[in-house]
């Protein structure tokens, strides 16, 4: 049990995490990352969880960072609306819900427009081109996933994949290889090469279509409250 | 202390599927539950692993009662066991929780509350099971609540329980929220070594000298299990230190004032804390579970706005952690106690308080977390 | 009586203070008779044997038996039995209930270890009253009779033991009497040594609460009544006129492996697959 009751100095004592199990050292590629918020988004069936999960896998045990993965549960979680949320750091994170986002993924017009105000001021949103009619900004990143899925892969259910190849290419910070061990990790061998292929069309499409992959806002390493606004009397809408 | 740490498995693992690493690590072979949200990975997960364990045990029973009462029977039998529930069934089962602490049976009992009385929210996140933790059955008794406040936390509160339950000859209860249990983490699969383990002492004693509630030097008798030799009576009626039923003063009185002796003597094990820059602080937040993590944010930014804020993390919540609690009211100007609920632990920070600071609440009950901005409000 | 004397000596507690707390003329004492003998009869160590108890006079039962014994709270017998049972499937476990016990604060939980079949024999000591709190009617108080909480005559109707058992799905059961030692000797013996639920109901007089409320004048009364209303099965089915008859004896015997068995065969076998992938 060890630091289970250890008294910090104060000279570090507020900045210091449990360096218990938390384990990860956050440096999979080299790549120092402040507190980074994703929220995966769109209806019931769309394999939005399963995306969560992968990626947050992938990021955690192939990259080394520090993830905390949410998710929507429950009737809202079954048809309606649903979403999975990621908080992916070098450093332990403390709250582990997200705050304000870096990367939205809206597979569904409802989610566009329900989560587009969480967005940071130049976060990144990328939607499902033909399912997202109308973009609540202009400034957005669009491929059409379920067409690509159905009509490239062949099947339809593979829509979260090709999205989940896309956010790889365009998460500087994450790798194709982690992502597709992941993949194989996770899925049972029966779907593993149809997902794969996925993978790596939606890796490719972005490639072709969305040019480099997103910039990071600040060279990080200043902690995980570097991400968030500072304003003191700034007080969440939810709130 | 632990031993130098190996190569270790790594797993992106929900709350509740760490508790289950925690249990096994802590050499549980037993499980009985009834599924309820959102607990019900916990069991899964169980019903998955227990088969593979040697002689491990997994029962779904026809409610909670009746998970507990199959739990307390596999302890008495020599088991390690637990079980697991949320709210509704954690109501079902005080019955059995006061029987647990009368008899002294070991037990882990994990809750992972949700919003909300009755039925409530049950997808959604709550702290408002606390005092019924400490005070749910009926009677005077002892009793450990533990909470924790991540993935990796989760393993290791769950091996805690598991050790106090054993040393303490007493039901445990583990309190987990949505968020917490919910919440995907990485952590690292446990392995043997990694943990101290502690399990029952059993008696040395020929049988025939052997009295199982009798006083020893921790309070702690020896218990053997069910079918080895030691033919005793358990009860939950007051029992006399042969474990038959008395209604003799000096006998009642004596029982009770050993139960509770055997945990108040050993306050400092049991009653574990993490401070964070409270050394210097003017302002301290208290916190558990899922809350404690947005406080950890609250508390950084306020430094980081130049306030000297600290923050002590409550890992046990009952015995009550007065000696951490207690010294930090002395020395701040303001103490904040944000839960999800409508003020159950900030009673007992008010309760030790007794005019030394002042004492703010934040308190929400519309099953969402209490965010850091919300918290750094109140402190910055 | 030197055989009684030796059982005596050998089966009941010696620090534990006697007399029994049942009331004279009740017929608690004998089913504890009939479980000791049936213990004694075949030859179990008293080491491996497990009496979990509920609530009310019979849950007293317990505490006087040299076995290893659980007293539990009231219903719940069944349920500490359980885990006792999967936890160590070599005891034997008995769980001796009362009817309030077993079917009514217990009843979900008895057709659910019926239903499961865990290998435990439950002794049902049906006195058709609550006589430890003082008289109110149970789930088994006959229809029309009298307590004191239906003080104008039971107006629901009791349950069949038998019936609600043999329902759930139990491998065996079986009712005898006070009355009819010997055959209870024997119905509590064979319930022991069988796998899989095996209940036996005995029906056993409450004078003091049950009998003074109804119309009987003693203990002995009651006593001859369960003599002139109850017969073996095999007779009570070639009657043309069952009325206020009860049937005795074992009315289910099936071959159903106890849960704690089937558990572990499936364990092995889960195991075993492992093992050959590997």
């Amino acid at each position: 049990m060890s630091g289970a009751d250890s008294r910090d100095s104060a000279a570090k004592g507020a900045m210091a995490e449990r360096n218990g199990n938390g384990g990860g050292n956050g440096n999979g590629n080299g790549q120092t990352l402040a507190r980074y918020e994703i929220r995966l988004s769109g209806l019931g069936g769309q394999g939005i969880l399963t995306m969560g999960k992968l990626l947050g896998q992938a990021l955690a045990l192939g990259h080394g960072y520090y993830v905390t993965q949410t998710q929507s549960y429950g009737p809202e979680a079954r048809g309606g609306a649903s979403r999975s949320d990621l908080v992916v750091s070098s450093e332990p994170i403390s709250y582990p819900k997200t705050e304000y986002l870096d990367l939205l993924v809206a597979l569904s017009q409802e989610a566009a427009a329900s989560y587009y105000s969480y967005l940071k001021p130049r976060g990144t949103l990328l939607v499902d081109s033909e399912l997202v009619r109308q973009s609540p900004t202009n400034v957005f990143l669009g491929l059409p996933f379920t067409r690509l899925a159905r009509e490239k892969v062949g099947v339809a259910q593979a829509t979260n994949v090709v999205a989940l190849g896309a956010v790889a290419y365009l998460l500087p910070f994450a790798r194709i290889e982690a992502m597709r061990k992941s993949l194989k990790t996770a899925l049972p061998e029966k779907i593993r090469d149809a997902n794969v292929k996925a993978l790596n069309l939606g890796y490719q499409e972005a490639k072709k279509h969305f040019g480099q992959p997103i910039t990071l806002p600040d060279p990080a390493g200043e902690g995980e409250s570097n991400g968030v606004r500072m304003d003191l009397t700034d007080i969440m809408a939810e709130d | 202390m632990t031993a130098p740490r190996k190569k270790h498995r790594e797993a992106f693992l929900l709350g509740n599927e760490a508790v289950v690493e925690g249990a096994l690590a802590a050499g549980c072979s037993f499980y009985a539950g009834y599924p309820i949200t959102p607990s019900t990975e916990i069991m899964e997960c169980m019903a998955k692993r227990l088969p593979h364990v040697p002689d491990g045990v997994f029962l779904q029973m026809e409610d909670e009662i009746a998970s507990m009462g199959a739990v307390i029977g596999a302890s008495l039998a020599g088991r390690k066991a637990m079980t697991a529930t949320s709210g509704p069934g954690f109501s079902l089962m005080q019955e059995q929780i006061g029987y647990a602490a009368m008899t002294e049976t070991p037990l882990v009992l994990v809750n992972v509350m949700r919003g909300g009385a009755s039925t409530g929210l049950p997808t959604s996140p709550g702290q408002g099971d606390v005092q019924q933790a400490r005070w749910g059955t009926h009677g005077d008794h002892p009793i450990i609540v533990l909470s924790a406040a991540d993935v990796p936390e989760c393993v290791e509160m769950t091996v805690t329980a598991f050790n106090f339950a054993e040393k303490y000859r007493t039901p445990v209860i583990l309190l987990l929220d949505e968020i917490t249990a919910h919440t995907r983490e990485k952590i690292d699969l446990p392995e043997p070594g990694d943990f101290e383990i502690f399990s029952r002492l059993t008696p040395t004693m020929p049988p025939e000298w052997y009295k199982p509630f009798e006083e020893t030097m921790r309070g702690v008798p020896p218990m053997p299990p069910i079918g080895s030799g030691y033919r005793f009576h358990v009860t939950g009626l007051t029992h006399d230190a042969l474990g038959f039923p008395t209604s003799r003063p000096e006998e009642v009185r004596a029982l009770t004032e050993r139960q509770f002796r055997k945990i108040d003597r050993f306050f400092e094990d049991i009653q574990l804390v993490e401070h964070v820059g409270t050394a210097d602080a003017e302002v301290v937040v208290i916190a558990y579970g899922c809350v404690a993590r947005s406080a950890r944010l609250a508390v950084r930014q306020a430094r980081e706005a130049g306030v000297r804020a600290g923050l002590l993390v409550l890992k046990t919540l009952y015995p009550f952690p007065r000696r951490h609690v207690e010294p930090l009211l002395r020395s701040c100007r303001l103490a904040v106690v944000p839960e999800l609920n409508m003020g159950q632990l900030s009673r007992e920070v008010k309760r030790v308080n007794e005019g030394h600071t002042v004492v703010r609440t934040i308190n929400r009950i519309d099953g969402q977390i209490i965010t850091p901005s919300q918290i750094l409000k109140e402190i910055a | 009586m030197a055989e009684i004397t030796q059982l005596i000596h050998k089966y009941l507690r010696h620090n534990k203070k006697f007399p029994l707390v049942f009331c004279p003329g009740c017929g608690h004492g004998i089913v504890l008779g009939s479980l000791v003998r049936s213990v004694h009869a075949l030859g179990l160590n008293k080491d491996d044997v497990v009496i979990v108890a509920g609530i009310g006079c019979s849950g007293r039962i317990a505490a006087y038996v040299d076995f290893n014994t659980v007293h539990t709270t009231h219903g719940r017998a069944l349920t500490v039995a359980t885990g006792i049972k999967m936890a160590n499937p070599k005891l034997t476990v008995i769980a001796v209930m009362g009817d309030g016990d077993a079917f009514s604060i217990g009843g979900n939980h008895l057709i659910h270890a019926a239903r499961r079949n865990i290998g435990v024999t439950a002794l049902v000591l049906n006195n058709f009253i609550y006589g430890m709190t003082g008289g109110q009617c149970s789930s088994t108080t006959p229809e029309g009779a009298y307590s004191h909480t239906s003080p104008m005559g039971q107006l629901e109707s009791a349950f069949d033991i038998v019936e609600l058992t043999k329902a759930a799905g139990a491998a065996g059961v079986s009712r005898g009497t006070v009355y009819h030692v010997k055959e209870l000797d024997a119905l509590v013996a064979d319930a022991l040594s069988r796998p899989g639920f095996n209940l036996v109901e005995a029906l056993t007089p409450c004078f003091t609460q049950y009998g003074r409320g109804n119309g009987f004048k003693s203990a002995v009364e009651m006593f001859r009544w369960l003599k002139d209303s109850c017969l073996p099965i095999e007779r009570f089915e070639k009657l043309e006129d069952r009325t206020g008859k009860i049937p005795l004896g074992s009315f289910v015997r099936r071959d159903i492996p106890g849960l704690e068995t089937r558990y572990a065969a499936m364990c092995e076998g889960v195991r075993r697959k492992k093992g050959g992938a590997a």
